[in-house]
């Protein structure tokens, strides 16, 4: 077991620790984090292992373990959900997807957060404003015209009055990363990160002749980095959990992701499949979110304090 | 005289060059804002004083739109619900996450095990979800719950069929299913404090509960303002749950006006109300917004 | 500062404005090809590998053989709500797109149809329709829709239950209940004998309004009618509607054969109906693909004829239906009822219909969809089409035809009438008509005649005094 000496300061620290009472707060929070763990994972596992049972089975007993588990039933409906959601090809599909969900995220709304911190320019109170106002937008008001939007994109004007090229971008990815990028919350988010790091930084770096984009890139995103990874974990995530943006822009099935393949088999009739396999593909579905939390959940790490970095 | 108009000459190119600089790194946010967001629904908010032939504007009726969507008979009851809503999420759901972030931020063992298990609710597909609440909550012996309260020998209760309470049942759902992905911003927020700043309050003589109120929060402050309105903002438009667990029933007891506004736009066929109910819906969150800040501010001043 | 954002806040609304203006729905997709095809989008197609896929690309590419002037485009676009006005809005639908009875309501209001009249006329589609079927395609005269199946609502039982409860012949057809009073009857024997839930019907999403409404017409309510001056009246305020309430909030309360949940959405309904928890629904033969996803045994499932209520004996009619984008071209239109009669919904019986009508129940077989429930009669005189459908019917066959005897023989029983669905404002008529029954379900002591005047009256100003 580790000791606590590998503790970092936080509200706790060494000297608390060696008292009793501070023992005791640590374990309470520990304790309290065992039970809310048990309270997601019960649950998941519950989730996996109902995948394993008879649609009949499912719904008819909450009982955690199937009545009777046969490897080979059960690799049936294993290779049935994988050919019925085409799973090697849209999981590619939502790779794809999910890297420019990514770029979007990281960069888009991460530029714009760094120039409504760190510039006192003309325009960008006003912006900043606006970005807030879009927070409330509800999306229904605008579901429909932006769908509209993308069939002659970027200027919807009528052949008498056409603005440039127009490409239709619909049966494409664009849509999808654009709408990645459109994310008032996540420049406010970033904004409020950069608010902390001193704006001293910037100008020093500026004085040593480093462009605005340098700065962006080699200062302010590592400084900021476990936020960065939570929006760039976030916009993976996206893309393994919406079916409703690429369901709806995209026609070609080959291009599909592997939500939106899911939802096209729930509910039309024609396709509509056993719950069981259903089940089965739901998991599949979270396997990549699950994995790319794992893998990136380790660069949240603090201990990049600003004194040093200031030093 | 020459040399100086040189210099502010000079300089005025400088600042212009500055302002250019700025200008074109925020560019990318504003147009895809501006396409994505702004320009459609300034149209839908257009639509929403037209008569409406599905999609396609027909003739100018003013407030009409909005005249049908408030003089409905439903109109109070859902805009109350939402308040019910908002009301117990906040309740209910405001400081799990942020605690849980802190507790998870102070221990060693089993640290990224943890973290991982409890994030596991962001990850699960909401169709599984809404499953397994479809069995905790189901209303007879077999429900999970009603287990558990067979257990200590009470009859089986009725949950989600109770109209007096099923908001609440459908915010616990709420909070089990998304206050993982809060709390990890929660987390990622609590990692970049600089962490000099607990040494040196320790060496003031601060005790953990201290630490917490003086250090801790006020470095969280403008993360948590940012997630009240974006709490606020999400539940007040709440659609999947109440659309899946109780159909806003029983008997309209937990309608929002997401869930509302969807039976207008893509039920019912009513586009000039959906659009009307939307942008007022929007105007409610300007304002409620507005307010949160002022007094937000006005605690921030006095403190 | 003020100035300078009222300025900038006016320099992007114009731009908006400018959007707004081009903004019309444009048909995309030209209707001629560089060979000088017409080409037509079709919905519906398959997305998983498998049998459906593979038939309906044969059938594409023989048509396609015999009609070298029309190239079929797949879309795997279904009717939806979520995506519909989008789609709709943008002309992004495809050229043939399938739906609901239940959607064209709106299909028709919005103009995302086609008047098809004349196509069917070229077509030699002259006086071919069932009475009940063409008031439900139709608008002042003009056809915007070309029906593929209709249905009726029976009353779907689960043999299992039946055979427990000692309901059944030893013909191994079931006893009947003839009334709603019968109903009582039987659910209450399958209650004492099996402890499951005698009857139900749905309650959520504008599904229990629509499952109830066959209910209140067979106990003599009519909810609108149509006055001279084109306005409508509410009239669903009366004892007939008093009635057909107590009947559902007997059934919890008075009689104990209704389930323990009582929000009860679709697919809540069907399962718990597959799984046998349930002894008798109200459902159609499309309920079949419902019941796949929660593997009912083939050998539980029985339907037979809607009972009779205090006033008449009555049944809702529903069905699918085919609807051609707006915009479409005569080509298009034309070749359109083509590729329907391809895929064996016309009216002819030549050999093309013959093989699409076997090869979709193959279809049927190879998805383990259950096959032996009969269909309504789109067309008048198909007395051949009819035939040769049973007797494909009966060859396909996977569930036990003496469950379902019963309601494949009333399809041709006069004496039910077949009612179709509220023509204003349906959805809305669902809404309120679910919460009411709601309310009968969750409160024992609901003052009905109160809560329907007051239904009645919100109805009537909310939604048909605020017609679209």
């Amino acid at each position: 077991m580790k000791r606590f000496s590998g503790k970092q300061p936080g509200i706790l620290n060494q000297i608390d620790l060696k008292s009793f009472k501070g023992k005791l707060l640590y374990w309470i929070f520990f304790g309290v984090l065992v039970i809310a763990a048990l309270c997601t994972v019960l649950p998941a596992v519950w989730m996996v292992l109902s995948a394993f049972k008879s649609t009949q089975e499912m719904y008819s007993s909450a009982a955690f373990l199937p009545k009777e588990f046969s490897p080979s039933y059960a690799w049936e409906r294993i290779t049935v959900a994988w050919k019925d959601l085409a799973l090697g090809r849209s999981m590619i599909n939502t790779f794809i997807v999910s890297l420019g969900n990514v770029v979007a995220s990281v960069f888009v709304c991460g530029l714009a957060g760094f120039i409504l911190s760190k510039f006192r320019v003309p325009g960008t109170k006003l912006i900043f404003v606006m970005v807030v106002w879009t927070m409330m937008m509800p999306a229904i008001i605008r579901t429909v015209p932006t769908y509209m939007s993308y069939i002659s994109f970027p200027f919807v004007i009528d052949d008498k009055l056409s603005i440039g090229t127009n490409y239709n971008i619909l049966d494409t990815y664009w849509p999808i990363w654009l709408t990645a990028g459109a994310n008032s919350f996540e420049i406010i988010l970033f904004k409020n990160n950069f608010d902390a790091i001193p704006t001293s930084l910037v100008e020093s770096a500026k004085l040593d002749g480093c462009s605005n984009f340098k700065i962006f890139y080699k200062i302010m995103l590592p400084i900021a980095m476990p936020v960065v990874v939570y929006v760039a974990i976030g916009a993976l995530s996206v893309a393994w959990s919406d079916y409703f943006t690429p369901y709806l822009v995209l026609k070609d099935a080959a291009k599909m992701t592997t939500p939106a393949r899911l939802f096209m088999l729930k509910d039309s009739s024609a396709a509509s499949i056993p719950t069981n396999v259903y089940m089965m593909g739901l998991i599949f579905a979270s396997i990549p979110s699950l994995l790319i939390f794992c893998l990136f959940q380790k660069h949240i790490v603090g201990g990049i304090s600003l004194g040093a970095v200031k030093g | 005289m020459k040399a100086n108009t040189k210099i502010s000459r000079e300089k005025r190119k400088q600042k212009l060059k500055r302002y250019l600089g700025a200008w074109i790194l925020l560019l990318p946010a504003v147009i895809v804002l501006y396409l994505m967001i702004w320009r459609p629904s300034f149209m839908g908010i257009v639509w929403s004083f037209f008569k409406m032939k599905g999609y396609t504007p027909t003739e100018f009726v003013g407030l009409d739109n909005y005249i049908q969507v408030i003089t409905n008979s439903d109109f109070g009851r859902v805009m109350w619900n939402t308040v019910q809503y908002v009301f117990w999420s906040f309740l209910i759901g405001f400081l799990p996450p942020l605690l849980l972030a802190f507790m998870l931020n102070e221990i060693v063992h089993f640290r990224t095990t943890l973290r991982t298990a409890i994030y596991l609710p962001a990850i699960l597909p909401g169709v599984s979800i809404l499953l397994l609440w479809y069995f905790i909550y189901f209303p007879n012996e077999t429900g999970m719950l009603n287990m558990l309260l067979a257990k200590f020998g009470v009859d089986p209760y009725v949950w989600l069929n109770d109209s007096r309470f099923t908001i609440i049942f459908i915010v616990i759902e709420m909070t089990w299913q998304g206050f993982a992905a809060t709390m990890f911003l929660y987390y990622a927020s609590i990692q970049g404090i600089d962490t000099t700043l607990y040494e040196a309050a320790t060496l003031d003589g601060a005790n953990p509960f201290q630490r917490f109120i003086h250090v801790a929060l006020p470095q969280m402050s403008g993360l948590v303002v940012l997630n009240v309105v974006r709490q606020m903002i999400g539940v007040f438009q709440v659609l999947q749950q109440p659309m899946v667990m109780t159909g806003g029933g029983p008997n309209g007891a937990s309608t929002s006006v997401g869930y509302q506004m969807y039976q207008y736009g893509f039920v019912q066929g009513r586009v000039g109300q959906a659009l009307a109910l939307g942008t007022i819906v929007f105007a409610i969150l300007i304002v409620a917004t507005c307010f949160y800040f002022y007094l937000n501010k006005k605690v921030e001043e006095n403190q | 500062m003020k100035a300078k954002k009222v300025l900038a806040i006016v320099v992007i609304l114009a731009l908006a404005v400018a959007a707004v203006t081009g903004c019309t729905a444009t048909q995309t997709g030209n209707d001629k090809n560089d060979q000088g095809q017409t080409v037509i989008s079709v919905g519906n197609w398959p997305t998983k590998e498998g049998t459906a896929l593979d038939l309906i690309t044969k059938q594409k590419a023989e048509f396609e053989e015999a009609n070298p002037d029309i190239s079929i485009v797949p879309d795997t676009w279904a009717f939806d709500l979520q995506t519909f006005y989008s789609k709709a809005a943008a002309g992004q639908l495809p050229n043939v797109y399938y739906s609901n009875f239940t959607e064209i309501e709106k299909i028709i209001s919005g103009d995302y149809g086609a008047d098809i009249t004349d196509g069917l006329k070229r077509a030699g589609y002259e006086n071919v329709y069932n009475e009940s079927i063409l008031d439900l395609i139709s608008r002042d005269g003009k056809i915007y829709t070309y029906p593929t199946d209709a249905y009726t609502l029976g009353l779907a039982y689960n043999a299992d239950l039946f055979e427990q409860a000692g309901l059944m012949n030893d013909d191994g057809t079931p006893q009947q209940p003839k009334t709603w009073d019968d109903v009582i009857e039987f659910g209450k024997k399958i209650k004492e004998t099996t402890g499951k839930a005698g009857f139900i019907i749905p309650t959520m999403n504008n599904n229990g309004g629509w499952i109830f409404s066959p209910i209140a017409w067979s106990y003599g309510v009519e909810f609108v009618k149509a006055n001279d001056d084109g306005s409508y009246t509410a009239t669903f305020d009366c004892q007939e509607m008093y009635d057909a309430l107590k009947f559902i909030s007997d059934l919890k309360w008075e009689h104990g054969i209704f389930v323990d949940n009582i929000l009860i959405d679709p697919d809540e309904y069907y399962r718990q109906f597959s799984l046998g928890n349930v002894g008798m629904i109200l459902g159609a033969p499309n309920m079949v693909d419902r019941l796949k996803k929660f593997e009912m045994p083939f050998e539980n499932i029985g339907i037979m004829p809607i009972p009779e209520g205090p006033a008449k004996h009555v049944t809702l009619t529903g069905g699918y239906t085919a609807t051609v984008s707006a915009g479409a071209t005569e080509d298009q239109i034309d070749a359109a009822i083509k590729w329907l009669e391809k895929t064996g919904k016309g009216f002819r019986l030549d050999d093309v219909g013959k093989q699409a009508i076997e090869e979709e129940y193959q279809k049927k077989i190879a998805t383990n969809t259950a096959v032996g429930i009969d269909t309504l009669k789109v067309y008048k005189d198909d007395t051949e089409v009819a035939e040769f459908r049973k007797e494909m019917l009966e060859k396909y066959a996977n569930v036990d035809l003496n469950h379902v005897k019963l309601y494949n023989e009333s399809l041709n029983d006069t004496s039910i009438e077949l009612h179709p669905e509220v023509e204003i404002c349906a959805q809305e008529l669902y809404g309120t008509l679910d919460k009411l029954i709601q309310e009968v379900l969750t409160n024992q002591n609901a003052d009905i005649p109160s809560l329907v005047s007051t239904a009645n009256k919100e109805f009537q100003s909310n939604y048909l005094d605020n017609l679209n």
